[in-house]
């Protein structure tokens, strides 16, 4: 009977689990929508990296972390970022993995920018509490919601700060091998 | 006590699942992983509109249903919002998923709201999708949603508009369009 309780005890764990990581999910939006740059300090652990969808990083660190933040926001007005799903996969007690499908509003240089996104995470969790150790964002687009209509079948679904591709979906291997085969 | 407890934790982990279940299945469909999707259904599974009839059944007419829906699409954006489930038997659920989708195709955005209705069974030892039907609210060319909104017939794409699901068809809101004009 030890035995169940000790099972049950760690299934019980790893619901709780699932809970606190989809409330840091939440708060990194929340955070990042008040401009509570030390709120998104903390959501990240004591060694963490920003990267951009190509691999370079963005910032390292919890100061390198809060001036990537700073930097990327000072343009922005309001903004409202928006998460839908968390696929999780755990590595062990105290270390998981997410995909994390998101939406994005920003008032920015006299427009509003929409974006949808994938954060590709990795927590771990420091003394008991988990923290975001890395997170890497790829769009599937970013541009001003005037755009979306004329542009969004178009390659280039980053319009702002410039013209360029995305990352999703064209990069992943199964979209690629469908969109071969059918033409 | 103890079984009852155990029961309640499974009953938990059985919603995370389920909720697992929905976010998966939006994820494989816009990367266009079709052995992930396969792997959402059942061995019996049938999916479709709900105006249409049925297309067979099992994991071979999912895969067609879903290579023949994404052949004209480029991106596509599936976001599941809420999912509310009834229990029927430790194995057997009921589910109604309210989401939205955002389509690159004809060289332009689709965007819908949809109301998936699903059952699910758990098959050795993993919920699946055992039945999904896509009622909608509305799916139609962005550009008309300001003026085609305030229209019955929301189901304009693909083809020639035809009258939406939702909420027309629901027994509540007919009763109270009928009470108030």
């Amino acid at each position: 009977m030890t035995g169940d309780k000790g099972e049950l005890e760690s299934r019980i764990r790893r619901l709780e689990d699932r809970q606190e990581l989809w409330d840091l999910a939440a708060r990194y939006c929340q955070v990042v929508d008040d401009r509570d740059i030390d709120g998104i300090v903390s959501v990240f652990s004591r060694d963490p990296t920003v990267k951009h969808a190509d691999g370079s990083v963005g910032g390292r660190g919890p100061d390198g972390v809060r001036a990537y933040y700073e930097g990327r926001l000072k343009g922005v007005g309001v903004c409202f970022h928006y998460p839908h799903t968390q696929l999780v996969e755990f590595d062990g007690d105290d270390r998981a993995s997410a995909d994390v499908n998101s939406h994005a509003e920003m008032a920015v240089d006299g427009q509003m920018i929409v974006g949808a996104l994938r954060y590709r995470d990795e927590y771990v969790r420091e003394l008991g509490v988990w923290k975001i150790e890395q997170r890497t964002m790829r769009f599937f687009y970013l541009m001003p919601v005037t755009d979306l209509p004329e542009k969004l079948a178009s390659p280039n679904r980053k319009r702002w700060p410039e013209v360029g591709p995305v990352e999703l979906p064209e990069s992943i291997p199964t979209y690629k091998a469908f969109r071969a085969r059918v033409g | 006590m103890a079984a009852d407890f155990a029961a309640r934790v499974q009953r938990l982990e059985d919603r995370t699942e389920l909720r697992d279940l929905a976010a998966r299945y939006s994820q494989a469909i816009d990367d266009r992983d079709f052995d992930a999707v396969v792997d959402c259904f059942s061995r019996e599974a049938t999916v479709g509109r709900a105006e249409s009839g049925q297309d067979g059944s099992g994991p071979e007419a999912v895969r067609a249903f879903y290579a023949r829906q994404m052949r004209d699409m480029h991106m596509t954006f599936h976001y599941p919002h809420t999912q509310q489930v009834s229990f029927d038997g430790p194995d057997r659920a009921n589910g109604v998923v309210n989401a939205q989708a955002e389509m690159a195709v004809a060289g332009t955005l689709v965007i819908s709201s949809l109301r998936y209705l699903d059952r699910y069974v758990r098959e050795e030892g993993r919920w699946k999708i055992d039945e999904r039907r896509m009622h909608f609210f509305w799916i139609m060319d962005a550009r008309e949603l300001t003026t085609r909104a305030l229209s019955a017939e929301r189901i304009a794409w693909p083809g020639e508009p035809r009258p939406a699901e939702l909420p027309e068809t629901l027994a509540t809101y007919r009763a109270f369009r009928a009470r108030v004009g």
